[in-house]
């Protein structure tokens, strides 16, 4: 019966431990992010000499460097610290005009890639499989909580180095009750659920990385330890767990 | 002198009409005996004669039995003699705690008990096992984020539908059971508090229940945290009481259910709670969204604690019948959702109660 009492008196601390909240503030931010949606594609290839009639392609989502120059050391740079690094051109212009021996450098940017399904680098009338040596990375999205308000403004959208002009601007938008919303400049909602909002990017086509300076208020960023949760779970399946193996000991409950 | 013990036939009163009556003389009535110090107190002879002399009836007074004990000078206290126990039947609460046990004990020895805590146990074995391709199936359906709080909503994805089975196994069947097996008849036949007796057997349901899902949260908490660092605990806490309230108001209404049937089935309360009520209310919602009333009400139902739990972590849909209702639900105060909880619950275990209590043997 002792047990029984001590038992209801745990569970009943750790129930009310779950049902108190624990107080975290909204947070706001106005930073800037830099993110990409591009796989990037290597591959190196030795200049040959080609017919007069033979005209090459400069693909706008590609990056061409002479292997050892300056622009290509810093693209090099950006493969390793994509965050740290900018990049503002490439030598399509001093490629073309290079002679035949030289080795060239061929970053082509894809949206998707696949593992079983490599694909192939073209320059100079080659065709050589690419290694993939970038990821897409960074992403915008953040968690509301249910009944906030979250406020998104986004005050530039800067691209990198195109391989042409740019046609159309970069647009931020977000899905919302079966609905996308651009962002123009700013966004505002309450959710009734808790919901991570994520923005979408549009006309990115041939932009290598891309840059948002925002202001956002009504998110929430995590703040709590998981260790005291997985704690009182246990201890709640422990108790009971041991209250099973005693009721099973016992040979008779009712004397 | 002594006086001779007269033993009439039954039925005959002692007048003048009945001189001629038979009578049987019993031989001298024995002589009091002086009161000595170590004489024991006499007491009422045994109404089974010479044998029922030397078995003890009633406790209320020592008999007189000559060459036991009785006068072998042993003296002792009422108290030392515990004479002044007073044997009753057990406080309400030790008949409860007592019922407890005995359907714990019988939880110990049922497959379902452990079947339940092992399916707990594969959502750790399950994601490391099949990593990658859990993974992808999570991406796809948008719980796998840059956040902890979905990621644990996508293991705990199923929990609606198995809150509605794990409680309908634990607590639909045991009264049935208690009848169907003949128990009933010798346990409700002792001086037994019938409410002791169904409350008993509840909480002995709800607690196994409870240890089930706290050991599914637990799991997938774990496994969240080899894949992040942190967790919103405030929500954290609002989901597990939703959880722990959902589970008190299933128990309660599968063991009422259960109160009513003759023959027990874990089925009835589960597709009650689990697939009509809520595609009931998503197909009324549905069907009066934009042309009708305002039936979002309708997702306060305790039915629908579930996909609540998972809604405020912040899951965009559920395995269960109510999957798509996650976007039209109203979380910003859990305070309702749980509040209707706690009194559908309380109201289903009353009503199962009052009919334990006047149900005829």
């Amino acid at each position: 019966m002792r047990v029984g009492y001590v038992a209801m008196a745990a569970i009943a601390i750790m129930m009310a431990a779950c049902v108190v909240p624990v107080l975290a503030e909204e947070s706001d931010a106005a930073d800037s992010l830099r993110m990409s949606d591009k796989y990037v594609l290597y591959a190196q290839f030795e200049k040959q000499a080609v017919d007069e009639w033979y005209y090459e392609w400069y693909y706008d989502n590609t990056l061409y460097f002479i292997d050892g120059s300056p622009e290509d050391q810093e693209m090099k740079r950006y493969i390793e610290d994509p965050y740290g690094v900018s990049i503002t051109d490439d030598q399509r212009e001093s490629v073309e005009a290079a002679p035949a021996g030289t080795l060239i450098n061929v970053y082509e940017l894809s949206t998707y890639y696949y593992d079983f399904d490599v694909q192939t680098v073209n320059y100079n009338d080659q065709e050589v499989p690419g290694v993939k040596i970038m990821d897409p990375y960074g992403s915008m999205s953040f968690f509301v909580k249910a009944g906030d308000t979250i406020t998104l403004t986004i005050h530039d959208i800067e691209q990198s180095y195109v391989g042409s002009n740019v046609m159309s601007e970069i647009e931020a938008s977000v899905y919302v009750d079966y609905q996308t919303h651009t962002i123009d400049p700013t966004f505002s909602h309450q959710y009734d659920v808790s919901t991570e909002m994520s923005v979408d990017f549009n006309n990115t086509y041939n932009a290598v990385y891309w840059e948002v300076s925002y202001d956002v208020s009504g998110i929430s960023e995590p703040n709590g330890s998981a260790t005291l949760y997985i704690a009182i779970c246990a201890v709640i399946t422990v108790l009971v767990l041991a209250l099973l193996v005693y009721a099973g000991i016992k040979p008779k409950w009712a004397k | 002198m002594t006086d001779d013990v007269i033993v009439r036939p039954k039925g005959r009163r002692n007048n003048a009409a009945d001189s001629d009556a038979p009578v049987v003389k019993a031989g001298p009535a024995p002589q009091p005996q002086e009161e000595t110090a170590s004489a024991p107190e006499t007491g009422r002879k045994s109404a089974l004669g010479g044998i029922g002399s030397s078995i003890p009836f009633g406790k209320r007074r020592e008999e007189d039995r000559k060459g036991t004990w009785g006068d072998s000078g042993y003296r002792a206290t009422d108290d030392q003699a515990h004479r002044d126990v007073a044997y009753g039947i057990p406080s309400f609460m030790k008949q409860t705690w007592i019922v407890f046990m005995v359907q714990m004990k019988l939880f110990s020895k049922q497959k379902w008990t452990y079947f339940m805590l092992f399916v707990a146990l594969l959502i750790p074995i399950v994601y490391f096992a099949g990593h990658n391709l859990l993974t992808s199936m999570l991406s796809g359906f948008g719980f796998v984020t840059e956040y902890s709080n979905t990621f644990i909503a996508g293991m705990l994805a199923f929990l609606p539908l198995l809150l509605g089975l794990f409680t309908s196994v634990m607590c639909g069947t045991q009264l049935p059971n208690e009848f169907k097996e003949r128990t009933a008849y010798m346990n409700v036949s002792l001086p037994l508090d019938r409410r002791s007796f169904y409350l008993g057997k509840y909480l002995a349901g709800f607690i196994m229940s409870l240890a089930v899902f706290m050991f599914a949260y637990g799991m997938a908490i774990a496994t969240a945290m080899s894949r992040y660092d942190a967790i919103f605990a405030d929500l954290l806490s609002s989901s597990l009481a939703l959880t722990i309230v959902g589970v008190f108001a299933y128990s309660a209404t599968a063991f009422c259910i259960g109160s009513f049937m003759r023959r027990g089935s874990s089925l009835i309360p589960f597709i009650l709670m689990s697939v009509a009520i809520p595609m009931v209310c998503t197909l009324v919602f549905a069907v009066y969204e934009y042309t009708g009333p305002d039936l979002s009400w309708l997702f306060y139902l305790p039915c629908f604690l579930g996909e609540a739990a998972l809604g405020i972590l912040g899951a965009p849909m559920s395995g269960s019948a109510g999957m798509v209702v996650i976007p039209y639900m109203d979380l910003t105060n859990i305070g309702i959702n749980l509040a209707v909880g706690i009194v559908w619950g309380a109201a289903f275990l009353l009503l199962g109660m009052f009919k334990t209590m006047r149900r005829e043997m």
